[in-house]
């Protein structure tokens, strides 16, 4: 026989007070005041000042390390941004502006140390003129220049419950800047591990910051000068190699590596020695440049953002990220590597290849025709419907 | 510019049903969502070799193609069933108490379900037995009251339900002492509450009951690519139906003419766009407090925004593991941990970061095998916070914050699994309510609406969702509206919001 629920010792009351349940919830409605609503919340406040989005800086000083590399210290510009966001050693900035008709964005990692933001409310990035955005920032930007940025991103950072105690930096040229920050910061007690800081120039003149490193070093940090040609006392001679890490470096340790992509590859090589599983090593990721062609060809993007259509003309040798770009177009970017996500975008119609090894779309993105225009060549006209940048 | 018969207000779980119930009924529809991506919680991230769930531990009420449960249903009709690879689980849980009482795995399917709660409460059947019978009673009062879209007949109820209007107004515990269960069994099968995020004795019998009976008839199941394979579904089908989806959009305004009627919906470069009806896939607190201007917000939605409490905040770490789920000693899909299974206790606990220990960690790798590279597992650890206490958070103590939480979930974990995961993380990735502020919108990172309150349950809402309607044309889909929070309750308020004002544009056009 079916079961037969009752609570009271008769049924009908029980009914009595399920049919009362709707009297019940208008009477709490009339019964509460009509104040009104809150505008905003204490923690969307605060995720607000973690995660800004945009932040609007001014150019505070610049600093000429030779004719093409400069340091740049951005403040808020008091009027749209009034703190900076605080951010974790390792992570970046990207960087828009209009450089004649073309709004451009490129990625930079901060080189300051989060207390100098939390405390100081400064970021620093270091630049090396090689493109569009880093000339004009090189050869036009000056002091009292206003620029937006994004707020602080990347997962090239130091995970305590992930990374051993011991962190050999390797850093090459201007990538050292990441590297840099995660050195201060251990340095100021902002996060805490023990660094090699190795630092890989082709020559003596090219090292930057060697007064920030060298007044860093104590029981917990380490700075050696890795110098391929030419001489300076105390340096290494050569390149980087296993026997180096041997030499300074406690084990085990998570190894963090920032410069271009050669030293990436060549870097592992010289570790292989240490059996590092996947987890101990860390490669800040580069942006993706143009690609090599045999026959350059010009094909149509027609963009598609919210009610408007574009019709721009993409190089087969560009990302169609940045064919938007040139064109004027506001485009959605942020890591320039395939990864972020942040320029999600529905393939229409067309033909691609994307840069090898770089493309990190989610499986379901693949399955519905989404794509990262950061990290795809156009190899015929293509359409896309990108949202609002 | 064009001009819209609807508007939907984010692209989440409800809001995505909505578009595609209006599109289907011949009407245009825009969907703004703030986020570039659709499903709101509903998504998928990457890190390194790993793409991560983001929420969706499994779907309710899903079923085999032969013998479709609700949802199922639902997805056929709105075309997205067969766009998405399916697969399912047939484990329940293990609820696992801190304080050493509880270590249970519960299966799914009738006999399992009762088989295995026999194993920890033998000569218990009767109590299961009579959960069965309530439940597919509650089941068929459900299907009924669906079927005459709520104008359900009083003695047709009485007549033929009528143990579900005798249990309606009770909580879980209640019903469970009524019936005379046993305490061991009560406490093991109410493992499942956080879920729902209100304890048993404030949580609505009927609408625990609800979840548990199709959970073990219908099976747990999973996309196979993660949440986002089925967000990607339904964008892609209000494509199909000419709709529109703008991403990176959010809405920052509500526009309503002198008689209070709704022109359009502004979005964050000024534009406004014309339309007649909205359904915001969103807070009705964002809604009423930030979206409309106060003089258009009638007095009674601000009684009901101010007289609701915000359910659980979310908190969710991801970690990717160099290890196989066997080399880790990982044997579950889905645990429960708790320090207690006492849900009043351990819901107090959860109102403070120093006490909460409450834990909901699931082995995607249990279900879908090869959802991650050979040799690796992915786990994602799930808790919530029943007070404000992230807001009392300084920006400069959030990293330290998040880590410690993490790491003693981690603790726990291992400690009551008996599992050792600690030095095999490869990726990790923590989401605090912030988080979930930040992506979503919702006040204080709340993720499961309004809470499920002894008066303002599932029942309630349901019945009084027209008298809700405060603002001609306005609705709400999602965890905050009439089917509370939770995938299924989502998609399932989204289709019924989506129906009403398709069925309202369709009679002011006839």
């Amino acid at each position: 026989m079916a079961y037969n629920f009752k609570r009271q010792i008769f049924g009908f009351m029980d009914m009595l007070r399920f049919v009362k349940l709707v009297p019940k919830r208008r009477e709490i409605f009339a019964e509460t005041p009509a104040t009104p609503l809150p505008a905003s919340y204490k923690v969307n406040e605060t995720a607000k000042f973690l995660h800004p989005g945009k932040q609007f800086v001014k150019i505070d000083k610049i600093t000429e390390h030779s004719s093409d590399v400069k340091t740049f210290v951005f403040v808020p510009d008091g009027e749209k941004t009034a703190r900076l966001a605080p951010f974790r050693a390792g992570q970046y900035i990207t960087v828009t502006a209009n450089v004649g008709a073309s709004r451009v964005t490129r990625a930079y990692t901060l080189g300051s140390s989060p207390k100098d933001a939390l405390e100081r409310n400064f970021y620093s990035v270091t630049v090396k003129a090689a493109g569009i955005l880093s000339d004009y920032l090189c050869t036009q930007a000056k002091v009292g220049d206003v620029l937006e940025i994004s707020e602080p991103s990347g997962d090239f950072c130091y995970e305590p419950l992930r990374d051993k105690k011991n962190v050999v930096a390797v850093a090459g040229g201007v990538g050292i800047t990441s590297l840099l920050s995660m050195a201060k910061a251990a340095h100021e007690g902002s996060e805490d591990y023990d660094m090699t800081f190795f630092y890989c120039v082709p020559s003596a003149k090219e090292i930057l910051f060697k007064d920030e490193l060298d007044a860093m070093v104590g029981d917990r940090f380490k700075v050696v000068y890795v110098v391929e040609k030419g001489d300076l006392p105390g340096c290494e001679k050569g390149l980087f190699s296993s026997d180096l890490v041997k030499k300074y470096a406690k084990v085990p340790f998570t190894l963090f590596m920032c410069g271009p992509d050669g030293m990436y590859a060549f870097v592992r090589k010289e570790i292989e020695c240490f059996s590092p599983e996947i987890k101990d090593v860390h490669a800040s990721p580069n942006g993706i440049a143009d690609r090599k062609v045999e026959e350059k060809k010009t094909f149509k993007l027609t963009v598609k953002m919210r009610d408007k259509v574009y019709e721009v003309p993409c190089r087969n040798d560009e990302t169609l990220l940045v064919a938007m770009e040139r064109a004027g177009i506001t485009a959605p970017s942020k890591c320039r590597a395939g990864g972020c996500g942040v320029c999600r975008s529905k393939l229409l119609s067309g033909e691609y290849t994307a840069a090898p090894g770089r493309d990190k779309r989610r499986l379901a993105d693949f399955k519905f025709g989404w794509i990262h225009p950061c990290c795809v060549y156009p190899d015929s006209d293509v359409s896309l419907d990108v949202p609002q940048g | 510019m064009k001009k819209y018969d609807a508007i939907v207000i984010g692209a989440g779980n409800g809001g995505l049903v909505a578009a595609i119930r209006i599109l289907q009924k011949g009407k245009s529809v825009l969907v703004l969502e703030k986020h570039n991506a659709p499903g709101g919680f509903a998504t998928s991230f990457k890190r390194g070799r790993f793409e991560f769930e983001a929420s969706l531990h499994e779907l309710n009420d899903f079923g085999p193609a032969d013998n479709p449960g609700d949802v199922r249903t639902l997805f056929r009709e709105l075309g997205v069933e067969d766009k998405i690879d399916w697969t399912y689980g047939t484990e329940a849980y293990r609820a696992i108490s801190l304080d050493g009482k509880y270590d249970a795995t519960v299966m799914l399917g009738k006999e399992n379900y009762k088989k295995s709660l026999l194993r920890y409460c033998p000569g218990c059947e009767k109590y299961i037995d009579n959960f069965f019978d309530l439940s597919e009673e509650i089941r068929r009062a459900q299907a009924y009251t669906a079927s005459v879209n709520g104008k359900t007949d009083k003695e047709y109820m009485k007549k033929n339900f009528p143990n579900f209007i005798r249990c309606g107004s009770y909580s879980v515990n209640e019903v469970f002492r009524s019936m005379g269960m046993p305490d061991k069994l009560r406490d093991i099968m109410n493992a499942y509450w956080c879920y729902l995020g209100a304890h048993c004795d404030d949580l609505s019998f009927i609408h625990y009951c609800s979840m548990v009976y199709r959970y073990v008839t219908k099976n747990a199941y999973m996309p196979k690519m993660r949440s986002h394979e089925i967000s990607c579904a339904l964008d892609e089908r209000i494509r199909e139906l000419g709709g529109e989806i703008w991403y990176n959009t959010p809405a920052t305004g509500i526009v309503t003419d002198e008689k209070g009627e709704i022109t359009g919906v502004r979005i964050s470069d000024g534009t406004v766009i014309g339309t007649r009806k909205i359904v915001a896939n969103c807070s009705p607190h964002v809604v009423y407090g930030q979206l409309m201007s106060p003089d258009a917000v009638p007095e009674a939605a601000l009684k009901n925004a101010n007289a609701r409490k915000f359910a659980g905040r979310g908190f969710c770490m991801f970690l990717g593991l160099n290890k196989s789920p066997e080399e880790l000693g990982i044997t579950n899909h889905s645990y429960f941990i708790y320090d207690t299974l006492d849900s009043v206790k351990q819901y107090e606990m959860m109102k403070k970061i120093e006490t909460n220990d409450c834990q909901a960690t699931c082995c995607l790798n249990s279900v879908i095998p090869d959802c991650s590279p050979e040799g690796t597992t992915m786990l994602y650890f799930t808790t919530l916070y029943m007070s404000d206490d992230w807001a009392k958070v300084k920006p400069e103590d959030y990293v330290k914050t998040k880590n410690f939480v993490a790491n003693r979930m981690i603790d726990v974990f291992e400690k009551a699994t008996g599992a050792k995961i600690r030095d095999s993380i490869e990726e990790i990735s923590v989401a605090t309510p912030m988080t979930y502020a930040r992506y979503c919108g919702h006040p204080e990172g709340t993720i499961y609406g309004y809470e499920s309150q002894y008066w303002d349950g599932l029942m309630p809402r349901l019945q009084m969702m027209n008298e809700e309607v405060y603002v001609k044309g306005l609705r709400f889909a999602g965890g905050y509206s009439m089917r509370l929070s939770g995938y299924s309750s989502a998609y399932n308020s989204g289709d019924i919001v989506g129906r009403q004002t398709a069925g309202e544009l369709v009679r002011e056009d006839n």
